[in-house]
């Protein structure tokens, strides 16, 4: 085997090492798995999604543009004893919205979201239609 | 005295009726402590979950105030003990001052618990002991107190009478009016607004805990305590007249003017009552939401840069129940007729004089503050004061982020980012001298160097100041100020910053640099980022990095860096959200079925799902974005390898024009024409 070939083999096999880490390097800090979403409905004030596991979790809704109003998201996240919001973000007629991710690498959370009308009047409808999503680091 | 004493301690003790339910609410009290203990992610999240408990203390002391005090009655002994001169005064005093102790007791256990939780979690700042004692005795142990005077006030009325008064105003107490009732209004009051006359239970429960404001104990908490206090006090003395007549009518009197006071300036509550997170129209939550939806006009998206800039800053600020402020500014060029700054809206702005103490016009509008000068001026000092919504200032805690216009900065700058429902985060200023003064009782801690106690001096692009459960320390040459109590880690290497930076840099072909040198990291308060904060997780200004992330790393760091330089554009928000969501995945999933170009017509067809009208055109767009784009990205990694399509999706997205398609990029990419 020739000297050159042998730094080609060298080099490429440094250079894969170097992808490899760049790879592997931002593993897991984000919540960036797709789990599952819920509607909310025109006759709704509010709707819970099912919990997902994760370590880290993110929200996003969608509001129609045909909604009567502005619609919100809460984030919570629940270590077993209780639920609690992180963050909250409003989304108006015909708008989407995400929150930033939230969690611990060291913690195992349940992730959920309550997406919920903005206003509600004391008798009739919302009149809002709109879906959330949750994300979480993992598809366990 | 003493003999009513040691009677009524008998009854209490003796009495199954009220030992035992006490004994068991107190055990059941430990054990949700336990749990909570156990599960808890922060010392200050398990004091707010504690605190939820003296709902159960008011409902017991209520219950065993009206028993006790109403046990004469049913035995038909009032009229026994309203012969003897002063017998009943006494009685009801020495039922109060026994129901006392064991409202002491079950107040220590809480407390106690906060002690095992502080010495557990190893935790060694002081001051958050003394946060504590003054959290259990707002919302635990007077709760409890105004729970027996209830009952004592009720002594007289029949049971069943008695019982459903006690319930409704537990409930009204309690977190489920203002749950049941966010978002209703009627005629432009918030329903939920009304409940904080009865709002003597901690605030916030089902929320992360803010660790730095700790639990909100405003003036104002205290006066709506005293409120209710008052008023049953007076109550208590008119009825039972312990004294002479005209002494029992002055006390009343008294305490009725006290209660109405308390209540005026409760009623008055503004700035000093800001931390309340549930969905009012000009909450902490919603409210800049609401205010933008009803103020479009006040709005800028693009900065304007000043023609003029401010050399030297001289900041002196007052936090009380809320921000006062006096800011002088040394402005070149002296000669123009018009100066023009960004100041929050929440500030009021009172006046605006030159180095002559004459008046200068001024015009507020929203965000802006526009200044008409004749002749010319050296410095221009405004004076103003107000609330900046989630950037608290008062005298419990401040946070106020350099990059938040809570003093005027030279020029227009957007403060409302449109597109995002959120705050926008500026990282361009023009560098200055800064003197800045604080006139709080709080330590303040600042970017700037401290010369004095609560001054500060130096030159630098902008200035962050915070107040409330903080510390500063120095670990391996880096400066935090951190909540000692929030459990965030704050060793975050310099080395692995830039290590992550190089690599991701590696991955995309970024090609600005990132460097934590000589700067000052801030952990901000959680709420900042909880209400229309997606921005804010990391702001890398001069000489700080400003973190409102709930575990702070060097990921973090980059991966917000990274996207502060990305562009924001309509027509590639699809595929800018999908990018960043695989470039700080986990490892994309491989797939080795690409989705049929048929199946993305809704995306070809609109830019984003906010143009749809129609409904089922609109869920197949969601379904088309958030499942199959992601598909198709992960399609691309498997074949073409994740680093070719990070460093072609990263080129497209920083192109400044747009010739082809987002989606037909994609699905394109490496020469598949498909499509």
């Amino acid at each position: 085997m020739s000297g050159t070939y042998k730094k080609v083999i060298s080099f490429l096999l440094s250079l894969a090492l170097c992808l490899s880490f760049t790879v592997s390097a931002f593993a897991a800090y984000t919540a960036n798995t797709y789990r599952g979403s819920v509607q909310l409905t025109a006759s709704a004030s509010s709707v819970t999604s099912s919990s997902y596991g994760g370590n880290w979790g993110r929200g996003k809704v969608s509001n129609n543009s045909g909604s009567a109003g502005s619609v919100s998201l809460d984030l919570q996240l629940s270590t077993g004893s209780s639920w609690k919001t992180y963050t909250t973000v409003s989304a108006a007629a015909g708008k989407s919205t995400s929150t930033s991710s939230w969690g611990k690498s060291s913690v195992d959370y349940l992730v959920r979201v309550k997406v919920y009308a903005d206003s509600v009047p004391l008798i009739g409808n919302p009149g809002c239609i709109a879906y959330g999503y949750v994300y979480t680091n993992s598809t366990d | 005295m003493r003999n009513s004493y040691t009677i009524s301690m008998k009854v209490f003790m003796r009495s199954k009726r009220y030992s035992l339910p006490y004994i068991v609410a107190v055990i059941a009290c430990c054990a949700i402590m336990l749990s909570l203990h156990n599960t808890e992610s922060s010392t200050v999240d398990f004091l707010t979950s504690s605190l939820t408990l003296g709902i159960w203390g008011f409902l017991y002391f209520a219950f065993a105030g009206y028993e006790l005090t109403s046990m004469l009655r049913r035995v038909n002994g009032e009229e026994c003990i309203s012969s003897m001169h002063g017998a009943q005064r006494e009685l009801i005093a020495s039922q109060l001052f026994t129901l006392c102790i064991p409202l002491s007791l079950w107040s220590a256990v809480v407390f106690g618990w906060q002690i095992v939780d502080y010495v557990q979690r190893g935790l060694t700042y002081a001051p958050y002991l003394l946060h504590c004692i003054l959290a259990v005795t707002l919302y635990f142990f007077l709760p409890g107190f105004w729970g027996i005077m209830l009952g004592i006030c009720l002594s007289r009325v029949f049971r069943p009478t008695a019982y459903a008064l006690i319930i409704f105003v537990v409930l009204l107490c309690s977190s489920i009016g203002p749950d049941l009732f966010t978002g209703v209004t009627i005629a432009g009051i918030d329903v939920a607004s009304l409940f904080d006359w009865f709002s003597i239970t901690v605030p916030n429960s089902t929320w992360i805990a803010d660790t730095i404001y700790g639990i909100p104990m405003e003036k104002c908490r205290w006066l709506l305590v005293l409120f209710w206090g008052l008023l049953m006090l007076s109550y208590l003395i008119w009825k039972y007249k312990p004294i002479r007549k005209r002494v029992a009518a002055f006390l009343t009197c008294i305490c009725l003017i006290t209660s109405t006071l308390c209540g005026v300036r409760f009623a008055l509550r503004d700035n000093d009552y800001i931390l309340i997170k549930d969905k009012r129209t000009d909450g902490i939550l919603t409210g800049e939401y609401n205010y933008r939806l009803s103020n479009t006009s006040d709005t800028c998206e693009e900065t304007t840069d000043a023609d003029f800039v401010v050399e030297k800053y001289e900041l002196y600020f007052s936090f009380k129940d809320s921000l006062s402020a006096v800011a002088t500014m040394q402005v070149s060029p002296s000669d123009l007729d018009h100066y023009y700054f960004t100041l929050y809206h929440g500030y009021s702005v009172s006046s605006v004089v030159n180095e002559n103490g004459d008046d200068l016009n001024f015009t507020q509008n929203g965000d802006y503050l526009d200044i008409t000068v004749s002749g010319t001026t050296e410095t221009i000092t405004i004076i103003y004061s107000g609330n900046g919504n989630k950037y608290y200032a008062n005298s419990q805690g401040i946070s106020l982020p350099g990059y938040f216009a809570y003093y005027p900065i030279a020029g227009y700058q957007s403060v409302w980012d449109e597109s995002n429902s959120s705050f926008s985060v500026n990282t361009t200023f023009t560098e200055a001298e800064f003197y800045v003064e604080v006139d709080t009782t709080k330590t303040v801690y600042s970017n700037l160097t401290e010369t004095s106690r609560n001054t500060f001096e130096g030159t630098t692009d902008t200035v962050s100041l915070y107040a409330g459960l903080l510390e500063q320390a120095e670990i391996d040459g880096v400066t935090y100020i951190y909540s000692p109590v929030s459990e965030q880690s704050i060793e975050i290497d310099e080395e692995e910053v830039s290590e992550e930076w190089e690599a991701l840099c590696a991955l995309t072909g970024e090609t600005r640099t990132l460097s934590l040198a000589g700067k000052v990291i801030i952990l901000q308060p959680l709420t900042i980022v909880s209400a229309s904060g997606q921005n804010e997780s990391a702001v890398i200004l001069k000489d700080q990095i400003l973190l409102c992330d709930y575990q702070p790393s060097a990921e973090g760091i980059c991966r917000s860096y990274f996207e502060s330089g990305l562009p924001v554009s309509s027509d590639t928000s699809l595929l800018r959200q999908v990018f960043l969501d695989e470039l700080f995945s986990e490892g994309a999933s491989a797939t080795s079925e690409k989705p049929a170009y048929d199946d993305l017509q809704m995306l070809l067809k609109y830019d984003s799902a906010d143009d749809i009208l129609d409904e089922e055109e609109w869920e197949e767009y969601l379904y088309e974005s958030e499942v199959l784009f992601y598909e198709l990205m992960e399609y691309q990694m498997t074949y073409l390898g994740k680093e070719t399509v990070m460093q072609e999706v990263y080129q497209y997205l920083m192109e400044d024009d747009h010739l082809v398609d987002q989606v037909d990029f994609l699905y394109n990419l490496g020469g598949d024409q498909d499509a």
